[in-house]
């Protein structure tokens, strides 16, 4: 639920991380605060437990330059992502205008990427949303860790294994958000193609 | 809890598994570091590197756990020859001198095993402190994070008879303690239709926004929470610093009484309640 404000010339989205459990979803929103010029941010809020698993949300407002004369504000949140928080990930899905599926490239999480990608898709058919309609970005994680010991599933598995389950192909994006390659690739993308959405629904 | 030792398989059932598989090049390559600089050390100062072989055991034993649960024998191998070897040294049976000659052969092939070196590392992994923060984080994540809190069944039954015959009472619904990340870890009364799993996480995180809110606005957390609804109530409370009690009661039943009631609970629930470590 974008919000317009055409007095103002403001359009405020919302994105969302989305995720399973410790696939870097919080690691995304710290890289691009550590790396944005501080003018075009707010301050990132994080709901966590003394760990880092994140409780409730991350939060972090940015200002991504106008568009047809209009300020472009975009919300990025993150959820909780393991399992016992699905109420919690409910609420902060709400009003959401685009999505970041955040893959964890690790082999022993191809299971936990497949029932994260389901659990969105349930949870936003609760708010009566439809995937397939949603501006939605994949991000393949933690290839920083190919060639490493730890065994990674290749892009294309990956790929073949989301877009199995997803009407229409979407754009994949390989990164590293501990390292920062991808991250803002990422976060380009789904900015350009929320906003395009957003437009598209503003002239209908 | 601390100090306990746990198996491979324990570390390896929780979600913990996913962050020390993600953290083991970096592991691996902390390691590598330490040991060079702990085989130059040794050549000088071969009393002094007592903390060093600390330090490279326990990462050892870490990359041990993982390489046994990616059932990754070749790794296995090479981290039992560098295990064998640290414990020959602590205990006496080979020299500095020697030690340096085995393992500085052994390393690159463990480099080779480990992969590339993580860019994010730089040249931090020998400054001492990187040294100690990979350490803390691997015994964290060996504890388990989730797994933090060990309630014995003793003190859970403790606790649920403390709860009904102390602070239930004509008018409470239900009551529930529950930690901060939302784990259930008691509940009593008469609600059957509550989803009381689902509540509690969901408590938890409200609890945590709301006193991130009360940060915002420079307190350090809300002295009281409470929610009031048409028929029924809530009732927020910390216990100690890793608790919550969360109160579901009727509008029959008075705030302040209720207030009393759970302020009295809560000093003796602290008492009982496992004390969490940082």
């Amino acid at each position: 639920m974008a919000f317009i404000n055409k007095s103002a010339k403001e359009i405020q989205v919302k994105v969302v991380y989305y995720g399973p459990g410790r696939c870097g979803k919080t690691t995304n929103l710290l890289y691009v605060n550590q790396k944005m010029n501080a003018k075009f941010m707010g301050k990132m809020i994080s709901i966590d437990t003394r760990g880092d698993k994140t409780l409730f949300f991350d939060f972090l407002p940015l200002q991504l330059g106008k568009i047809r004369g209009f300020n472009i504000r975009v919300q990025l949140y993150t959820v909780p992502g393991q399992v016992l928080y699905n109420e919690s990930r409910k609420m902060v899905l709400k009003g959401v205008d685009g999505v970041v599926f955040v893959a964890d490239s690790m082999e022993v999480q191809r299971e936990a990427n497949k029932e994260s990608l389901q659990n969105l898709r349930d949870n936003l058919g609760e708010d009566n949303l439809d995937l397939d309609e949603l501006p939605l970005v994949i991000q393949l994680n933690k290839r920083d860790l190919e060639g490493s010991v730890i065994p990674v599933l290749d892009a294309e598995t990956m790929a073949h294994d989301m877009f199995g389950m997803l009407k229409e192909p979407v754009p994949l994006i390989p990164a590293s958000a501990l390292q920062g390659p991808g991250v803002f690739e990422t976060l380009r993308e789904i900015s350009k193609i929320t906003i395009k959405s957003v437009h598209y629904k503003l002239r209908k | 809890m601390a100090g306990e030792q746990l198996g491979v398989k324990d570390i390896f059932e929780g979600a913990e598994k996913v962050e020390i598989l993600g953290k083991l090049p970096i592991i691996m390559w902390t390691y590598l570091d330490t040991l060079r600089s702990a085989l130059k050390e040794l050549q000088t100062n071969p009393d002094d590197c007592a903390q060093a072989v600390e330090h490279l055991q326990s990462l050892l034993s870490v990359m041990k756990s993982a390489a046994m649960f990616l059932a990754n024998t070749q790794l296995q191998d090479r981290i039992d020859e560098h295990d064998s070897l640290l414990t020959a040294l602590v205990d006496g049976q080979t020299s500095p001198n020697q030690f340096v000659n085995t393992v500085g052969g052994l390393i690159p092939e463990l480099e080779r095993l480990a992969g590339p070196r993580p860019e994010s590392m730089g040249d931090r992994s020998l400054t001492n402190g990187f040294i100690k923060k990979a350490i803390r984080k691997v015994e964290h994540i060996k504890r388990g994070r989730s797994g933090d809190i060990v309630v014995s069944a003793d003190i859970l039954q403790d606790i649920r008879a403390f709860l009904i015959t102390a602070v239930m009472m004509e008018g409470i619904s239900s009551i529930m303690v529950i930690d901060n990340a939302g784990t259930l870890i008691a509940h009593v009364g008469d609600k059957v239709e509550l989803d009381a799993v689902s509540l509690a996480a969901v408590a938890a995180a409200n609890f945590a926004a709301t006193e991130k809110i009360a940060r915002l606005i420079g307190e350090q957390d809300f002295v009281l929470l409470f929610y009031k609804g048409h028929n029924e109530s809530f009732h927020f409370s910390r216990i100690g610093k890793g608790y919550i009690i969360v109160t579901i009661f009727n509008n029959s039943l008075s705030l302040g009484l209720l207030r009393l009631r759970i302020a009295e609970g809560v000093q003796e629930l602290e008492k009982r309640l496992p004390t969490l470590e940082d």
